[in-house]
């Protein structure tokens, strides 16, 4: 079964200013990889690797990591739609305390 | 029969009082008990009482029509002797014609029938009606190919040819559908007038329920024999025209002339639902107002959903909303003034229509005609009392395509009302600024009501073990039942899902279930998905197909993200090589696919207290289970029933558990990393406002688009 993987507005702004401040090709490439295997292992199968973000209310968000970058989204299984709602660097979650 | 129930104290493994349906006292013709469909309930009623089927039945309506021409394969004769002939020409509109042929020439014929079927049909509904045959067609009503093809519930077919002379009945369930084919064909013949008795398509029509069908005795005495009844137009001793072409000097006389036939047709009817309820104790009228005397606010419509709204009706009124239900049977003759008198008192109503028409901007069909019954009314013509006053009205599509429609669309449009300032048109169940956004869905079903739901694939079988389920929780223990499946027009190879509900009274709501007690994972990339769990209660029991043997091998191939839900939620798992024991019994290499689904009933056997609280022995309840069996596979020969019998006795004595030590133990390095993943996602991401745009329909870019925005910006730079 296919998804639709959609970026939100913010999402996409986001992921540009990313690769804007990348500083070097190379990391600016790899965060074009990875945003399409993003796109690719959402497509196919949006709970596979990821991971369910409990939340007290409101609609259930995921997880993914795919280095350099991580993403939450959200998975409409009616329409078989995903929406990547936020983008981040993969690092800034090594770097955060648990 | 030992059995191990779910949990003591669980939904599963509650224990309830098998039921024992007395039959309805004073009545000469209660029914005889029994689980079946819609479709079934109007074959049982048409191999009686019809001579000959002209149709070319198209999906949903197919299943009455093999059905029918089962019987005629069969040998059988009808109630009076005469062999039943079933005509299949090249399409719905030669269908209609030899339905036209076979009554013009005094037979008593039936048709079977659904969407795009109808619609091709309209040319000749229109010169049955005209030339007075009083033809009875069952239809399984469906939604019109448009935007793209549905061959599920939509009342689009049914309004295309609502204005062809053709009387209208509209059933909610399986009962309804039966009865309604014998009060259609009485009413057609003593009004000579054609009518269709209509259900909803997949969600009557192949919904199996606990119902009583009409004695064979009764069909005799209500129907009446076909010669006896009808009138032979092609009698060369008694010549007469018809079908003839006529000009501009006789026509319109003939057309009007038909006037003196349709002013009778509604107390004819009248007679019809009387006598009907007199001899069965089951109440039929044009329609069915529900606590409508001092609601002010009623909801209006037609089809299965109207029990769905009835259950509504009850929860709201316990929360102090003055509501009410209106549920129409008869839409044509339109029952204006039973209308109107049952809604005039009310402050608001909303009509729910399983169709769209947004070029009548006054509204779909049903609304339209309430509008206008109401001009009538505060008019005073017509024939209606005059009144002062109209009530708001307000109005939505519901349920097109089978759309799920829940108890909480329905309070969406309760609430709608009480509102000074509702949408005077909305829809429900689906995202659009249109639609009315559910406040709330409560569980409707019975108290003590007990719900399983199936994920499979088309072809495994699944949804006839569903069926077998159904008819022996009804036939043997029992209970009121009420099993559906859920799949497309791609039949084998996809997804289905399958629904069962087991009650000690009636179930009135015709919703997917989303509350259940025991989860059935047939197809195994199901358990990857953690949204299958859904709605599957605390403590609740998932079967699920395993190649595996040792419980530690299944649980290591659930995903952590299912596996923490389950542990949460304590769910208890239970599983099967069912692929494995339908391919060691199959007798036929065809089989091997198709047995799968059944094992589950043994396992079905197993979790539930069913069979324990019958009080009957193995003996007796796998006695009962052959005959389920022989019902569904019987045509096939008995071998196909013995292999199925064997599947489900393997599944009881094979199905295992994996223990609770094992889930609740499983603390695996993995789910600690994952746990400080997202510990340390919530400080990189702002989930709020994640949360927040996830609730709103903002459109989004695809990858592509994405990487066309970072192409511009990085030339920009």
């Amino acid at each position: 079964m296919i998804f639709t993987v959609v970026w939100d507005p913010d999402a996409d702004d986001k992921l540009i200013t990313l690769w804007i401040q990348a500083g070097s090709k190379p990391e600016r490439d790899a965060i074009t990889e990875a945003a399409y295997r993003i796109d690719r292992e959402l497509r196919r199968d949006p709970h596979g690797k990821t991971l369910p973000l409990e939340q007290p209310a409101g609609p259930p968000l995921w997880l993914l990591r795919e280095n350099p970058l991580a993403v939450v989204f959200q998975v409409k299984e009616q329409d078989r739609l995903v929406r990547v709602l936020q983008v981040e660097l993969a690092s800034a979650l090594d770097q955060a305390d648990a | 029969m030992s059995s191990a129930t779910i949990r003591p104290g669980t939904k599963v493994g509650r224990p309830t009082q098998p039921v024992e349906k007395p039959a309805e006292q004073g009545f000469e013709y209660p029914g005889l008990p029994t689980t079946c469909d819609g479709a079934e309930a109007v074959v049982h009623v048409e191999i009686h009482v019809a001579q000959a089927a002209g149709a070319y039945p198209i999906t949903s309506s197919t299943t009455m029509g093999g059905g029918f021409n089962a019987a005629v394969m069969n040998g059988q004769t009808n109630l009076w002797g005469d062999p039943l002939l079933f005509f299949e020409p090249e399409s719905e509109h030669s269908a209609a014609t030899v339905c036209e042929g076979f009554a013009v020439a005094g037979g008593r014929v039936t048709n079977f029938t659904s969407g795009q079927g109808l619609v091709l049909m309209k040319e000749v509904l229109y010169t049955i009606a005209g030339k007075r045959l009083p033809v009875v067609m069952n239809i399984g009503a469906r939604a019109l190919t448009s935007q793209g093809l549905n061959v599920h519930a939509g009342h689009d077919d049914m309004m295309c040819v609502a204005d062809c002379g053709w009387g209208m009945l509209f059933g909610r369930n399986a009962q309804e559908a039966g009865d309604l084919c014998m009060i259609a064909r009485r009413a057609a013949e003593a009004s000579q007038t054609p009518f269709f008795n209509v259900q909803d398509g997949f969600l009557t029509t192949h919904t199996v329920e606990t119902v009583r069908l009409p004695e064979p005795e009764f069909m005799k005495e209500y129907i009446g024999a076909p010669k006896e009844k009808l009138m032979n137009l092609m009698d060369p001793a008694n010549p007469l025209m018809s079908g003839v072409v006529q000009n501009q000097d006789s026509y319109m006389k003939g057309k009007i002339a038909q006037r003196w036939y349709y002013d009778r047709v509604e107390n004819i009817l009248e007679e019809c639902f009387e006598l009907f309820t007199r001899k069965t104790g089951r109440r039929y009228g044009f329609v069915e107002p529900y606590l409508c005397d001092d609601a002010e606010f009623i909801l209006v419509g037609m089809g299965c959903y109207m029990e769905t709204a009835k259950a509504t009706v009850d929860y709201l009124r316990k929360k102090g909303i003055p509501a009410g239900c209106l549920n129409v049977c008869c839409f044509r003759p339109f029952p204006g003034s039973h209308i109107v008198n049952a809604l005039k008192n009310c402050t608001a109503f909303t009509v729910f229509e399983r169709m769209d028409d947004p070029m009548s901007t006054t509204g779909n069909h049903l609304t339209r005609e309430i509008k206008a019954a109401f001009t009538d009314a505060i008019l005073g013509v017509n024939g209606q009392e005059k009144i002062d006053k109209i009530p708001r009205i307000y109005h939505g599509a519901a349920g097109l395509g089978s759309r799920d429609v829940r108890p909480g669309d329905v309070i969406a449009a309760f609430h709608n009302m009480l509102k000074p300032n509702g949408q005077h048109y909305f829809c429900v169940g689906i995202d659009h600024p249109l639609a009315l956004k559910k406040p709330e869905d409560p569980d409707l079903r019975p108290k003590g009501g007990f719900s399983m739901r199936g994920h499979s694939v088309g072809g495994f079988g699944s949804v006839t073990t569903n069926k077998v389920i159904a008819t022996i929780a009804g036939n043997v223990f029992g209970k009121d039942v009420q099993a559906y499946p859920k799949y497309g027009s791609e039949k084998k190879g996809l997804p289905t899902t399958y629904y069962l509900t087991i009650a000690d009274s009636h179930i009135y709501t015709h919703s997917e279930l989303e509350h259940i007690d025991l989860l059935c994972i047939n197809d195994p990339t199901a358990i990857l998905n953690p949204h299958t769990l859904e709605g599957l209660q605390t403590g609740g029991a998932i079967f699920m197909q395993s190649p595996h043997t040792e419980p530690k091998e299944v649980w290591q191939h659930i995903p952590a993200h299912v596996q923490k839900i389950i542990r949460d939620r304590k769910y208890r798992v239970f599983f099967c090589d069912m692929v494995r024991i339908a391919r060691e019994m199959a007798s036929e290499a065809d089989l091997q696919m198709r047995m799968q689904g059944i094992v589950l009933l043994g396992a079905f056997l197993k979790l539930t207290p069913y069979a324990k609280e019958s009080h009957m022995s193995d003996e007796e309840v796998y006695a009962g289970v052959e005959k389920a069996l022989r019902k569904y596979f019987g045509k096939r020969g008995d071998r196909v029933v013995q292999d199925n019998l064997n599947c489900v006795k393997r599944g009881y004595g094979e199905m295992k558990e994996i223990p609770a030590t094992l889930i609740q133990g499983s603390t695996a390095s993995k789910s600690v990393d994952d746990a400080a993943l997202i510990a340390k996602a919530k400080k990189v991401f702002n989930f709020d406002e994640a949360q927040r745009v996830a609730a709103t329909e903002r459109e989004g870019y695809s990858i592509d688009e994405v990487m066309k925005h970072l192409r511009s910006r990085e030339k920009e730079q």
